[in-house]
């Protein structure tokens, strides 16, 4: 049994040999018992390394993970609330000063009025003709 | 429920159906992550991380790959920096004072004392790069392909990785086991 043969069998399990190594390693099986004993072990021992797939770590394990997925979503709500409540009630204050202020200038309630749209177009309240003759006065 | 289904439903402010996900893949987080580091509580809190790092990438998981694969991915990743961290503070502390602060099994614990546990021990001894590609091979069975996907390193590279291992624990294991079944 040479060491070439045996690196030979040790790779068989994981990798695609060629076809002369195919050959020469099922011949070497054939006429070799210790080979064959050596390929049992080898065997063997991936079975029980494949065995170790079996583990927990107990009940507990996926309570505490949400345990622990919960409280970091609590944090950040909480920071987001901490910070959030106060703007928005600061921007609803200031657009409702907006709103009443806008009305108290308007003649009737509007969504434009509201807002502060006017439906003056831009010529009107700026005459680029008669800025120009001014202009010229000078 | 499918993966993606139970995913859309947690996205969607169900919370509490993550834990379903948990369930279906602790196994193999857990097989990966004490095979990588040994059966130790850093080894429980590297799974518990694997887990929690998924939620907050939930939003951003594109279905490119199973979730088995992501978890294990991860949790080779988290393993593997875990080890460097051991490696950190064997570096600034004694060799008898590491093995308690790390969590690193000691050869002399008396929890080596049945079968399941030797090969443990001897996964252990492994170097870090052909630890990975035993417990991906082996423990968690997918493909030589697949592991080199996985730790994104040639195929040449794995299968070379893994010969060299499984020669260490054919000498490791072997002698161990016929001492404990005499």
């Amino acid at each position: 049994m040479n060491k070439k043969t045996i690196d030979l069998l040790s790779r068989s399990f994981d990798e695609e040999l060629s076809s002369e190594e195919r050959r020469h390693l099922k011949e070497a099986l054939k006429t070799s018992a210790e080979l064959r004993k050596e390929y049992d072990r080898l065997l063997s021992m991936r079975n029980k390394i494949a065995a170790q797939s079996k583990h927990s770590f107990g009940s507990e394990f996926i309570e505490s993970v949400m345990d622990k997925i919960l409280q970091d979503e609590y944090i950040s709500l909480s920071v987001l609330a901490r910070f959030v409540r106060p703007t928005a009630i600061a921007a609803a204050l200031l657009l409702s000063g907006i709103i009443a202020y806008n009305f108290s200038r308007a003649d009737f309630i509007s969504w434009e009025n509201a807002l502060g749209i006017s439906d003056v177009s831009i010529e009107e309240i700026f005459d680029p003709a008669s800025y120009l003759a001014l202009e010229n006065e000078k | 429920m499918t993966d993606r289904q139970i995913i859309a439903k947690v996205l969607a402010g169900n919370t509490h159906l993550y834990a379903e996900l948990i369930r279906r893949y602790e196994g193999r987080v857990t097989a990966t992550v004490i095979g990588m580091l040994g059966k130790t509580t850093e080894a429980e809190d590297v799974a518990q991380e694997v887990f929690i790092r998924f939620y907050r990438a939930l939003r951003g998981f594109r279905h490119d790959s199973a979730v088995a694969t992501y978890l294990t991915r991860t949790a080779i990743n988290l393993s593997l920096n875990a080890l460097q961290r051991r490696k950190k503070q064997k570096e600034l502390f004694s060799q008898t004072a590491d093995a308690r602060l790390s969590g690193i099994p000691s050869p002399t614990d008396t929890e080596y004392d049945n079968e399941a546990q030797l090969i443990r021990k001897a996964i252990i001894q492994l170097d870090e790069d052909q630890r990975a590609v035993i417990v991906l091979r082996l423990i968690d069975g997918y493909s030589t392909k697949e592991t080199a996907e996985i730790l994104n390193i040639p195929l040449g590279t794995v299968l070379s990785r893994l010969n060299r291992a499984q020669k260490k624990l054919r000498k490791l294991l072997t002698p161990l086991l016929e001492v404990h079944n005499e």
